[in-house]
C-alpha cells in the first residue's frame, strides 16, 4: 500500500473500523513509513485535545434548569391544546356537514394518544414515524435523507411526467394558495411515486406523496383512525405536532404530512380530489 | 453506583459511560408523567449537554439543551422502541443543533479567536477549549456532527450512521475530512500537532 492510500484510511483505522484485511496493511506500512506514523500521531493528539477539553463540558450547575423546563412544557401543553380546540372549533362553524366526524377524528386522537394502541407492521422500509419526526424539525434534512434513501430525483413537472409516464394530479390540484417548494420522483417501497413538497399560506411546510392504486400502502406502520372527509374515507394519525393523511381518490392514493389543523387537511383533500364543501 | 464490574466490553472502543433508561421511565415520559420526565431529564442531561456544547459552542449550549429537552418531551410519544433510545435521543438533538447553526449560520464564522501567542496565558485548559470550538466552527454542520459523535460521543460508525441516516462509508468519509479539516484550523489558531 501506497501513502496516498495508507493516507485515505488512516483516519477509520485509527478508529478500528477497517476490515482486517486492510487494517494490517495499513499497519504493515506504517511499520516502516516515518511519514505516515507522523501524520497516525497528529490523530492522537487531536483525541486528546478532545479528551483534555472535555472537563469543560460539565454541566453548568443551575438548579432552575429543570423548573425552566417544566414551565415551558406547560406552556407548550396548553398551547397545543388550544389550538386544537380553535380548530375543531373552526372546523365545526364553517363546515357543519363534516361536524360529527371531525369531533370523532378530534377525540378520537386524543384517545389515541392516551392509549397508546400501537400496531406494529414491520411491511415497508420507511420508517414514515421518523420521517414525520425529522421532517418537523427539519423538512430540508428530512427531504434529503428521504432522497438518498429512495433514490429521489429533484426534477421539473416535465422531467416528473415523463419518468413516471404521467403527469403527478397533485402538481394541478392542490389549492391555489400552496407554493411549490420542490417535486421529487422516488422509489419508494410502495411504488415509484412523485412527490410534491409544498408550503402553505400559513407557513407550513407539507409534502404530498402520490401512489399507484393498490401499490403497498405507505403508512402500514403507523397506528391510524379511520375518519370520514366529507363523504370521502380518509385515515389519520397525529405525529408529534402534525397531522398523517391518507386517502384514495379514483386514479390515485395520496398520503400527505405536515399540515397541522384539520381545516388544513379537509381543504387539502377537497382540493386534490375537485370536490369542495361550499360547491 | 457506578456500574462497570459486569459489563461485557468487546467492542475495541472505549465507550462513554452510558446513563440506561429503564422503559418503565420511557413509558410514564410517554405518558407526560413529571416524576419520569425528571428521571429521564437527570440520567440524560450531562450526555445532551456535552453534545450540544460540542454542537454549538459553550455560550448556546444551555439553550439548546433546553430546546432539545422540549423536544424530547414533546416527542417521546412518538418514540416507538423501533431503534435504540440513545439513538432517537442523539438524533433529536444533533437535529435541533442543526437547525440552530443554520440559523446563526451568517454570524457565527466571524466569532473570533486570536492566535495562541497573541494570549496572555494558552497553558490554560479553557484557552485549548476555545481554540477547539473556534477550530469546530469552521467546520461545515455535517462534518462536525461527524467528528463530534466520534471524538466526543466515541460513538462507533455503524452507529454514527444509525443516528444520521447515512452509510457507514459516508461516515469514515466525513469523520476523515472533518479530521483533516479541523487539524488544519487548529494549526492555523497555533496548535502544534
Ligand atoms: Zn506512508
Ligand atoms: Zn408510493
Amino acid at each position: 500500500m501506497n501513502c496516498e492510500r495508507v493516507r485515505e484510511y488512516l483516519s477509520a483505522y485509527y478508529d478500528g473500523e477497517l476490515p482486517e484485511a486492510i487494517h494490517l496493511d495499513v499497519e504493515a506500512h506504517l511499520d516502516h513509513c516515518v511519514d505516515c506514523r507522523h501524520e497516525f500521531t497528529s490523530l492522537k493528539k487531536l483525541s486528546s485535545l478532545f479528551e483534555q477539553t472535555s472537563s469543560d463540558l460539565a454541566v453548568p450547575t443551575s438548579p432552575s434548569g429543570w423548573a425552566e423546563l417544566q414551565n415551558k412544557l406547560g406552556e407548550t401543553r396548553i398551547l397545543s391544546d388550544e389550538t386544537r380546540q380553535r380548530a375543531s372549533r373552526r372546523n365545526i362553524a364553517s363546515l357543519v356537514v363534516l361536524a360529527a366526524s371531525l369531533l370523532l377524528v378530534v377525540s378520537g386522537l386524543v384517545w389515541f394518544t392516551n392509549r397508546e394502541e400501537i400496531s406494529h407492521h414491520a411491511s415497508t422500509s420507511l420508517d414514515l414515524n421518523q420521517f414525520v419526526t425529522d421532517f418537523q424539525s427539519d423538512p430540508t434534512v428530512a427531504q434529503a435523507r428521504l432522497l438518498s434513501n429512495f433514490h429521489g430525483q429533484v426534477v421539473t413537472p416535465e422531467e416528473a411526467t415523463s419518468l413516471l409516464h404521467r403527469r403527478p394530479a397533485f402538481l394541478d390540484r392542490v389549492p391555489k394558495d400552496y407554493q411549490l417548494v420542490s417535486l421529487n420522483v422516488l422509489q419508494m417501497p410502495c411504488c415509484k411515486c412523485p412527490q410534491g413538497v409544498y408550503r402553505t399560506p400559513s407557513g407550513e411546510t407539507v409534502c404530498i406523496f402520490e401512489h399507484e392504486l393498490g401499490s403497498g400502502v405507505l403508512t402500514d406502520k403507523c397506528p391510524m383512525i379511520k375518519s370520514k372527509c366529507g363523504d370521502r374515507d380518509v385515515k389519520l394519525a397525529e405525529v408529534g405536532d402534525v397531522l398523517l393523511v391518507n386517502w384514495a381518490s379514483k386514479e390515485h392514493s395520496f398520503t400527505a404530512v405536515g399540515l397541522d389543523k384539520m381545516e388544513s387537511v379537509i381543504h387539502l383533500v377537497d382540493a386534490i380530489d375537485g370536490t369542495s364543501p361550499h360547491g | 453506583m457506578p456500574e462497570t464490574s459486569n459489563r461485557l466490553d468487546d467492542v475495541g472502543i472505549p465507550l462513554a459511560e452510558e446513563p440506561v433508561v429503564s422503559e418503565a421511565t420511557l413509558y410514564g415520559c410517554r405518558n407526560g408523567d413529571p416524576a419520569d420526565q425528571r428521571t429521564l431529564y437527570e440520567l440524560v442531561l450531562p450526555k445532551v449537554y456535552r453534545l450540544a456544547a460540542r454542537m454549538v459552542g459553550q455560550q448556546d449550549a444551555e439553550d439548546l439543551t433546553q430546546q432539545s429537552f422540549l423536544q424530547v418531551f414533546r416527542k417521546i410519544s412518538v418514540f416507538r422502541g423501533e431503534s435504540q433510545f440513545d439513538t432517537w435521543l442523539y438524533r433529536l438533538v444533533v437535529n435541533e443543533c442543526l437547525q440552530h447553526l443554520r440559523r446563526r449560520k451568517s454570524n457565527f464564522s466571524s466569532l473570533e479567536f486570536e492566535p495562541m501567542d497573541h494570549r496572555s496565558n494558552p497553558e490554560q485548559g479553557s484557552e485549548f477549549r476555545e481554540m477547539l470550538d473556534a477550530a469546530l466552527a469552521k467546520l461545515d454542520p455535517d462534518l462536525r456532527t461527524a467528528i463530534v459523535l466520534r471524538e466526543v460521543e466515541k460513538l462507533p460508525y455503524s452507529e454514527i450512521a444509525k443516528v444520521l441516516s447515512i452509510p457507514e462509508g459516508t461516515v469514515a468519509s466525513r469523520v476523515s475530512k472533518a479530521r483533516s479539516l479541523l487539524k488544519q484550523h487548529l494549526i492555523d489558531l497555533g496548535w502544534e500537532p
